[in-house]
């Protein structure tokens, strides 16, 4: 069933169907939120935020568009709000519990520490560019459904997710001199 | 997808690496049962209209006033509608405006800047806080003191000439000054407000 057929289930009154798409997005969502805030209990704030004012607003999503890139407009704004009112963002590294709760014994060696380092170059990155990157390259959107996302054009994004990549590389070339 | 159809960029980005980065920040973020059953519930209770709002935590009757003469914003509120598309909200503007004991932006002794007064009445807040392109939207840099009612929350700041935009941290919330033109400056996803300092839009 597409997202627009769950909509309609919604304004038809039927709960179900926003139950259905929130386990249909909460991951992404989730995940977008974590790597672009770097911190688990602020994601789970701004992801719980865009999807009860989702909800709230559900009426006035145009069964003509795009679920997925109107939900991501509005968990974008709040992830924006989140970075503004809370200045934790440094504090990435020593707090994110999501490295210590992703991380299994059967992880290879050193993966733990690749994955500290890249969420910690992460964090170096403009915060418009590590958007960017993240709904480019992670959440695989295409530039049009970003610009709408953003508000931002598709040039600017573009080189947003030009910059972001050289600035990663700059950052992580000596961890991946000596990854396996 | 490939990084590689990355922009405009003609010099390839090494690829092994992004790569590398793009497979760890896509691997799956675990979603705590706890958490989604209480989303879940709180989203229940909504539709069932159980749910207090918690927009309303705190009354805000807009009575900012805005350091440019009263004709300023009015010739700026049109402007900023004509620039940016934006609806005006001339009702609320004009009622709080009666209520204003607005302070007319002067020269002091901040060289050429005026000094606006900023007020908004949130009685039921703990702490506010004036936010905008002035001060790099610091929540912690410009608290404003609640006044002698305990009603108003105030702040003099002395700004240069020109067009500033701003909101209100009340709370930790972020809300733009309904009484002002909102920004047309979205790029920040942040609710804000234009104030015209000096008549410079």
């Amino acid at each position: 069933m597409s997202d627009a057929a769950l909509v309609r289930r919604v304004l038809e009154g039927d709960p179900r169907g926003f139950t259905l798409l929130v386990d249909r997005h909460l991951q992404p969502c989730l995940r977008f939120a974590t790597r672009m805030l770097g911190n688990r209990q602020d994601a789970e704030d701004v992801t719980q935020e865009a999807l009860v004012r989702a909800h709230r607003a559900i009426a006035t999503f145009d069964l003509e568009g795009n679920f997925r890139t109107w939900l991501f407009a509005i968990l974008v704004n709040r992830c924006r709000t989140s970075l503004l009112q809370r200045s934790r963002y440094v504090r990435r590294v020593l707090t994110d519990d999501n490295a210590i709760l992703d991380a299994t014994a059967d992880d290879p060696a050193g993966a733990t520490e690749i994955r500290i380092e890249i969420e910690r170059a992460m964090a170096q990155l403009d915060p418009d560019q590590r958007e960017a990157f993240l709904l480019k390259h992670v959440e695989q959107l295409g530039y049009d459904e970003m610009a709408a996302v953003t508000g931002a054009g598709v040039s600017a994004l573009k080189m947003r997710v030009k910059r972001a990549c050289e600035r990663l590389q700059e950052l992580l070339g000596e961890v991946n001199d000596v990854a396996p | 997808m490939s990084h590689r159809d990355v922009g405009n960029n003609r010099r390839p980005v090494e690829s092994e690496t992004i790569d590398r980065v793009i497979t760890a920040l896509r691997e799956p973020v675990r979603v705590r049962p706890a958490w989604r059953a209480a989303l879940l519930a709180g989203i229940g209770d909504q539709s069932n209209g159980s749910s207090a709002s918690t927009v309303a935590r705190w009354s805000f009757r807009p009575v900012t006033a805005l350091a440019a003469a009263i004709a300023c914003m009015m010739v700026g509120a049109t402007l900023a509608a004509f620039l940016f598309g934006r609806p005006q909200r001339d009702q609320s503007a004009s009622d709080v405006l009666t209520n204003l004991t607005a302070t007319m932006p002067m020269p002091g002794e901040h060289g050429t800047a005026s000094v606006v007064r900023f007020v908004v009445v949130a009685p039921h807040a703990s702490r506010v806080s004036l936010v905008g392109d002035f001060n790099r939207w610091n929540p912690a840099a410009m608290p404003m003191r609640r006044s002698a009612d305990g009603r108003s929350w105030l702040l003099d700041v002395p700004l240069t000439a020109g067009r500033h935009v701003y909101s209100f941290s009340v709370d930790g919330d972020l809300t733009a000054d309904p009484a002002a033109p909102q920004s047309g400056d979205d790029d920040f996803g942040v609710p804000s407000s234009v104030v015209l300092v000096g008549g410079k839009a």
